[in-house]
């Protein structure tokens, strides 16, 4: 009786004696009563876009989900050959992104970026995605830049060789970020991964040194990453003196395993990220600890969380005191002179200008002094045609310096100084060689939302999966969510390292996400933006219109000759994966 | 993915309703549950437009259309015709109005449900008599705007409270249910269908048109109507033990009113008037449910 039948009676012989009904009513195409017509659609959830690093973050934790875990590291792989690292380092700022932030507590989406990784199969590498090119690009700098480059690139085919004037690749990854929070073994793992690729990795060899900016010609493109290594100094009396460390110095030589003998008292001059760390390593090596930064603690540019569990081991920082002046006894250090800091007029970073107070110096004994008050890059074997500007590399949004064929990123180019930020120039790099090595446009169709990262997926389907719409671009906000459907739930927290451990060595501190807790963090993940098959849409249509596809198949069909445009579908889509447009 | 969703649907596309109509999906759920083995009474209503113009019928179950005042005589009839063919397991669904359930019918259904008559009769609730153009009923809510009580004389007199009335009568088994609530109207339904004698199902039905609310919004209304307890969602069994089974959100009133036109002449003093006797109706559900029914020690 369901299909589409019209009765007409031509006698009254034809009427039935009874008024019985004799079909349906499909004959009437309600689809005619409609002006507004509904749609699937998938789009931007805030976190995808909020990873510099380009992760398809809701895609991940969907399989984390489902418990197809190394699926979920496979998502990963596709875009960043990093999640063990990211995993556990990144500052994570598609946290701050995640629309459950506004609702409860945000995703805990770098711990379960590290489960993921954790998750990963034994000695599966990713495969190429093109057929090979015959070009040849070189890479200067094996940071996560230049190797997370050299990824992206041999998988699209192009015979890549990295150039490192250190021992071994990482950059800061291994010799500045210390073991307690990155231990080399799963640097190590992520690292033979994109060697198995084919990537040629050539250490000990420093462009400008061991090899000239001139052999690099016989190259088709070359992407310049070499980080930020150079020490920026205090320009106080005395600092070439025995105990006195940079912050880079004292990690770099933990790493290679040099002897550092500290004393009894390490006074750590900087608010980063060199300086923090330098400080939990001094701790670890038995020193007592203090830390002088010359503005408060609202400036400070280290990550609060490191910040506090330094803290926590035992660091004491004092805020508002900057050097005058080391001092020294018998060639070597034995003090410093500090003085009192107020905060003036706000300086070109925007922060508040730290001015020193006359007649507060005081003199604190120390054994070694670490000086960290920021790195920048060492660009002298550049080409002048290679434009700089404030010891930074200058280059377009497309990672293009002023040369052709020339294209940079990480610390050397950007603003922005962390590992996913240089992952996400190291892609965009590879976008684009892979694009002007095979003669095809540049587009912005790779960039994910508005402002995010790139997505290589993306750029490989050329334009994205929804090009037909101009939607699917669009960036899920909080608003557009039917909250409705969620209920608070409190954030599950990785255990970490107990304290009494964590100091006799460099024993991982923070802790992965036993299974369960995985389980239960990505069962509070909205899914912004994504359709999960939730039903909703196709339970309340009141006209019938909404059907499931097929078992295989994923999703839903609307029977556009029905539905009558009420709206329902779209307004009870819990995570905005529909949208409604004018009928035409 | 619902896993047990029933995935028939009974009721075909092309019927009648306006966009958005919560008695569309009222029905859609209670045959989704009673299946194909039904028989099904409607009286004058928004449904038997809804339902198709003769010789068509959206539903694939037979359907009796029948005077304003008798839906719940034409299922006991039809009851009665099945008991004499044998046919137990068929089962026989009234389905009819608020006006053809709190008003006009309200004799032939207390004569059935007294006698206990073995139906599922589902009252779906738009609040006013909507087929002819939103007059009042009693069962349209106090203060109300509809053709018949304009803002210059909204409705006065709190809603008919028709599980009072039922319950009164000592059915098995009588509920309310939403559409914002398919799965416990679907629970409710299925509880109904395998009651002996007559079940009661008062379903509240947001009908755009009449409320003045937008069509994409009709379940976002009947679920703030069960959050600001001005519907909440409860069964009676045997007319005497209560079991509330959606914890509202106990938002404010206002949070429902506000959104549609139909209140949109209310003031202040209106909203906390409503708030007040809100209040009151739960303070009575809550109590009536932590009474323990009453059970004859032999
Ligand atoms: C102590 C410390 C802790 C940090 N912690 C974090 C953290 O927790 N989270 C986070 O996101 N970021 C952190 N960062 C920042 C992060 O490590 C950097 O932003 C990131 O490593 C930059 O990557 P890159 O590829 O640009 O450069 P780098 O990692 O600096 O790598 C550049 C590489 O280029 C090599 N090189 C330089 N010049 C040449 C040349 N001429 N020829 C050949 N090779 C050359 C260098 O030896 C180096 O190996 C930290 C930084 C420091 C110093
Ligand atoms: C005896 C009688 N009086 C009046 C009518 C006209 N009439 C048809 S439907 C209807 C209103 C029905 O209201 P309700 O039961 O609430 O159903 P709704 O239309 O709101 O769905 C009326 C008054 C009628 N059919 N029979
Ligand atoms: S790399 Fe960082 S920003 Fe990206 S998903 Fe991982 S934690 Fe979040
Ligand atoms: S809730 Fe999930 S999809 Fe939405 S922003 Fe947060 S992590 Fe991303
Ligand atoms: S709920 Fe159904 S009728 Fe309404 S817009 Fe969606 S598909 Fe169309
Ligand atoms: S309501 Fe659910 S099933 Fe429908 S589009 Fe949204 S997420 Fe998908
Ligand atoms: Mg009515």
């Amino acid at each position: 009786m369901s299909e589409i039948k019209t009765i007409v009676y031509k006698t009254v012989d034809e009427v039935p004696e009874f008024v019985v009904s004799e079909a349906t009513m499909l004959w009437n195409k309600t689809g005619s009563w409609r002006y507004l017509r509904p749609g699937y659609l998938n789009k931007i959830p805030p976190c995808n876009q909020g990873c510099p690093a380009g992760n398809d973050v809701e895609g991940f934790i969907a399989l984390i989900g489902e418990k197809k875990y190394a699926d979920a590291w496979r998502l990963l792989k596709e875009e960043n050959p990093f999640p063990a690292v990211c995993g556990r380092v990144c500052y994570h700022p598609c946290e701050t992104a995640c629309n459950r932030g506004q609702f409860d507590h945000s995703i805990g989406i770098n711990s379960l970026e590290r489960f993921a990784s954790d998750h990963a199969p034994v000695g599966e590498t990713p495969q190429k995605v093109k057929p090979e090119s015959g070009k040849k690009v070189a890479i200067v700098g094996s940071g996560p830049a230049g190797l997370t480059a050299a990824y992206h690139l041999a998988r699209m085919g192009h015979e890549t060789t990295v150039y490192e004037a250190d021992e071994e690749p990482g950059g800061l990854m291994r010799y500045g970020i210390p073991e307690y929070r990155l231990p080399n073994s799963v640097l190590d793992t992520e690292i033979d991964a994109i060697r198995s690729l084919g990537v040629k990795i050539e250490c000990n060899t420093r462009i400008g040194n061991d090899l000239s900016w001139e052999d690099l010609q016989s190259f088709d493109a070359i992407f310049v990453a070499v980080g930020v290594h150079k020490n920026n100094k205090l320009g106080i009396e005395n600092e070439e003196i025995k105990g006195v460390f940079s912050g880079l110095e004292l990690l770099g030589n933990i790493t290679r395993g040099k002897e550092m003998v500290l004393g009894d008292h390490t006074v750590i001059i900087g608010g980063g990220n060199s300086a923090i760390d330098s400080a939990r390593c001094a701790l670890r090596q038995g020193s007592r600890v203090t830390l002088f930064y010359h503005r408060s603690r609202n400036e400070m540019p280290a990550f609060a969380e490191e910040i506090y569990e330094a803290e926590r081991e035992g660091l004491k920082v004092h805020f508002l005191r900057q050097p005058v002046k080391i001092l020294a006894e018998g060639g070597k250090v034995s003090g410093i002179r500090m003085r009192q800091t107020m905060l003036g007029e706000p300086d070109e970073s925007g922060r508040r200008r730290p001015e020193p107070v006359p007649g507060t110096e005081f003199d604190v004994q120390a054994s070694t002094i670490v000086t960290a008050i920021g790195e920048s890059a060492d660009l002298d074997f550049l080409p002048e045609a290679v434009k700089t500007e404030y010891r930074r590399i200058s280059v377009n949004k497309f990672t293009q310096t002023s040369s052709l064929s020339v294209y940079a990123g990480g610390d050397a180019a950007l603003e922005e100084h962390n590992v996913a930020e240089a992952i996400g120039s190291g892609k965009m790099a590879a976008c684009a060689i892979d694009a002007q090595l095979r003669n095809s446009e540049l587009t912005e169709s790779q960039i994910i939302g508005k402002t995010g990262a790139v997505s290589v997926s993306r750029y490989l389907k050329h334009g994205n999966a929804h090009a037909e719409s101009p939607d699917s671009n669009h960036v899920v906000e909080f608003k557009e969510l039917n909250i409705n459907y969620f209920e608070p739930q409190a954030r599950n927290k990785a255990q970490k390292l107990d304290m009494n451990d964590r100091m006799k060595g460099f024993r991982e501190i923070n802790l992965a996400y036993p299974e369960d807790m995985a389980l239960k963090e990505a069962d509070r993940c909205f899914h912004c933006g994504i359709c999960t098959m939730c039903d909703n849409c196709y339970v309340f249509c009141p006209d019938v219109a909404i059907s499931r596809k097929p078992k295989e198949e994923w999703g839903y069909d609307i029977a556009m000759d029905y539905c009558k445009g009420c709206g329902i579908c779209v307004y009870e889509c819990p995570r905005s994966a529909m949208f409604m447009e004018e009928e035409k | 993915m619902i896993n047990d969703y029933p995935t028939e649907e009974l009721l075909k596309s092309g019927c009648l309703s306006c966009q958005g109509c919560g008695a569309t999906i009222v029905m859609r759920h209670c045959l989704k549950v009673l299946g194909k083995n039904t028989i099904c009474t409607i009286p004058a209503c928004c449904w038997s437009i809804i339902a198709g113009n003769w010789p068509y019928n959206t539903l694939e179950v037979p359907l009796i259309h029948t005077a304003f005042e008798t839906a719940a005589a034409s299922a006991s009839g039809i009851r009665a015709a099945l008991d004499m063919k044998g046919k137990q397991d068929t089962r026989v669904l009234a389905f009819a109005g608020d006006g053809g359930t709190f008003d006009i019918g309200l004799q032939s259904l207390s004569g059935a449900t007294e006698r206990n008559e073995d139906i599922v009769y589902v009252c779906y609730d738009n609040e006013a008599y909507m087929n002819t153009g939103i007059q009042r009923s009693s069962a349209t809510p106090e203060k109300a705007w509809t053709t018949t009580t304009p803002t210059s004389h909204p409705k006065g007199g709190p809603k008919k409270n028709i599980l009072q009335i039922l319950s009164g009568h000592k059915i098995p088994y009588c509920a309310t249910a939403s559409v914002a609530w398919p799965e416990d109207l679907m629970a409710k339904v299925k509880k109904a269908a395998e009651t002996k004698g007559t079940a009661f199902i008062h379903a509240y039905s947001p009908c755009p048109p009449g409320w003045k609310i937008s069509s994409e919004k009709s379940i976002e209304i009947a679920r703030l109507a069960v959050n600001t307890k001005i519907f909440p969602l409860y069964e009676i069994f045997d007319g005497e033990e209560y079991r509330i089974n959606v914890e509202p959100k106990g938002l404010p009133v206002e949070e429902y009113l506000k959104r549609q036109g139909r209140f949109s002449h209310l003031d202040k003093e209106d909203v906390e008037y409503i708030q007040k006797r809100v209040d009151y109706e739960w303070k009575v559900l809550l109590q009536r449910s932590m009474m323990e029914p009453f059970h004859m020690n032999m």
